[in-house]
């Protein structure tokens, strides 16, 4: 006798889920939505990877000077679009994670273990990079390592993704579709409906955070975390002069500038041989990682003038050195383009005041198309490799 | 499933694809093992998806099904859209709200009163749902 199988409870029961914008369509559409957002956040995600930590045949070039602020403007701007589309494309096809067989066949069986890391790593990669930018960690690993290669694993399981579906996402697409207007069974909202709330979220959240680096639209940036406009000297700090703990050294009237490395001449410079000699201005923007920019007049000693002095002909890259006494930003290195590009500077003044600590006193970085932790504060050291 | 033929060779071309990227990246975080901590990576990885799947996911059809009930029909879909949107802006903005990042020796970090953005932003959106409803309320047969 055949035992009778037992009766599906939940959200297992057929019909379980009842409104009709968990449709193929719906998905389809916030799924390519979505497949563009990633892309993009991806791409500009691993090109600031690839500039922190270049590999060999990568050089990142010094111009044009906000390049790297646009860039990275739109990273975090695309993953801030992306939580809306990814709540509502998961609350689309979520009672998919019920359907009943769970597995239908071994083609079936693959596409299924590739959500996983599709599912987990969009979610994980929104919600770290979230707090991220609010300055949160409430993790033991170190956030660019874990962001980064948690891109590649759900990169790579949305290529599978992609593959599974791409055929449904053209079948959905063809032709026009006339119930996308009409209000559902309950009373609720249309498919076109929904996706105009996800599309307005979305756009309530970039215009209320876009004015972090967009600063036409600073007035606007309630839920930034960042002003372009608010920190010492008129623009914001990532790592203050205490946490980097260099208020002692820096501010030691023994303060010395050191050139060395492979130089003709080495050079070992005070505040005031610096101050002495020529100045340069530059008006450049500091770009950070995180997604907020500012645009600041610097006033400095140009980087390749004092490899001139120390007899270091053109093509040499150089690695900055911080007084900060540790953490992974205590160093940058300038490749040769940007070692001699004239508007890379060691900044003794910033919007028309010497230096303030937290902006790295008595002698900063800034150089055109730099990542903001590539523009090390409290220089202590210029070694030419 | 019953898949078109063509995009069979397509779909384990991507499988194949797909999993040595996949693969590039689990390569990478136990290759920096040091920085990623793969055993607090994986539990927040993993995490991400039992909070998002167990979690998020079932509360959010519960107040829906607690809700749908209570409003009245005309006014459903200005006020499903409403917390849709507002769900979603609070969500973003928490660890703001919480200021979980404030740091005492940097001021110019999380530098807003985010509960006055949050409530104007709420505001905002709440004012064109309270004008999607009086029309369709009024539109009522």
């Amino acid at each position: 006798m055949k035992s009778r199988p037992r009766p599906r409870k939940g959200p297992l029961k057929d019909g379980a889920f009842t409104s009709p914008l968990h449709s193929p369509r719906t998905a389809a559409l916030l799924g390519i939505a979505l497949g563009i957002t990633f892309t993009v956040c991806f791409l500009t995600g691993v090109l600031s990877h690839f500039i922190q930590q270049p590999p060999a045949w990568f050089t990142w070039p010094s111009r044009p000077a906000g390049l790297y602020r646009v860039t990275q403007g739109l990273h975090v701007a695309t993953g801030i679009i992306a939580i809306p589309l990814l709540l509502g494309k998961l609350w689309t096809v979520y009672p998919r994670l019920w359907q009943w067989p769970p597995i239908e066949n071994p083609t079936h069986l693959v596409e299924r273990i590739s959500l996983v890391p599709l599912v987990a790593g969009s979610v994980f990669l929104l919600f770290t990079g979230i707090a991220n930018i609010s300055l949160w960690y409430p993790w033991r690993f170190f956030f660019p390592a874990g962001h980064y290669w948690a891109s590649w694993i759900t990169m790579g399981a949305l290529i599978v993704h992609v593959g599974a579906k791409g055929a449904i996402v053209r079948r959905e697409l063809r032709g026009r579709d006339p119930a996308g207007l009409q209000v559902t069974l309950n009373g609720g909202l249309s498919r076109r409906g929904f996706l105009g709330v996800l599309a307005g979220s979305a756009g309530v959240l970039t215009l209320t955070t876009i004015g972090q680096t967009f600063s036409p639209l600073k007035g606007l940036a309630a839920l930034a975390p960042r002003r372009p406009d608010v920190g010492p000297q008129g623009f914001p700090v990532n790592k203050s002069a205490v946490s980097a703990k260099v208020l002692g050294s820096a501010l030691d009237p023994r303060y010395r500038l050191r050139v060395t490395g492979r130089v003709e001449r080495p050079l070992i410079l005070s505040l005031d041989d610096l101050r002495t000699l020529p100045r340069h201005r530059a008006t450049l923007p500091i770009s950070c990682v995180e997604g907020w920019s500012a645009t600041v007049d610097w006033e400095g000693v140009r980087v390749r003038r004092l490899l001139e002095l120390a007899g270091v002909a053109r093509g040499h890259s150089v690695r900055v050195e911080s007084l900060q006494p540790n953490g992974l930003y205590r160093t940058s290195v300038l490749n040769s383009v940007h070692a001699d590009d004239p508007d890379t500077l060691l900044a003794l003044r910033c919007n028309g005041q010497v230096l303030h600590i937290d902006h790295g006193y008595p002698l900063r970085l800034i150089g055109p198309n730099r990542p903001g932790v590539m523009q090390t504060k409290w220089v202590s050291e210029l070694v030419v490799l | 499933m019953n898949r078109p033929r063509s995009s069979r060779r397509v779909f384990w071309t991507c499988v194949a694809f797909g999993w040595l990227v996949i693969a590039y990246g689990v390569w990478g975080l136990f290759d920096n093992a040091t920085r990623t901590n793969p055993e607090q990576w994986i539990r927040w990885f993993m995490g991400s998806l039992v909070v998002h799947d167990f979690v998020v996911a079932p509360l959010t059809f519960a107040v829906g099904v607690f809700l749908v009930g209570r409003i009245p029909r005309h006014l459903r879909t200005p006020s499903q859209g409403g917390l849709i949107a507002s769900a979603i802006v609070v969500l973003t903005t928490w660890p703001l709200l919480r200021g979980y990042g404030l740091r005492p020796d940097n001021p110019s970090a999380l530098p807003n009163d985010y509960l006055a953005g949050l409530n104007i932003v709420l505001s905002a959106v709440w004012a064109v749902v309270a004008v999607v409803a009086i029309r369709s309320w009024r539109r009522r047969p």
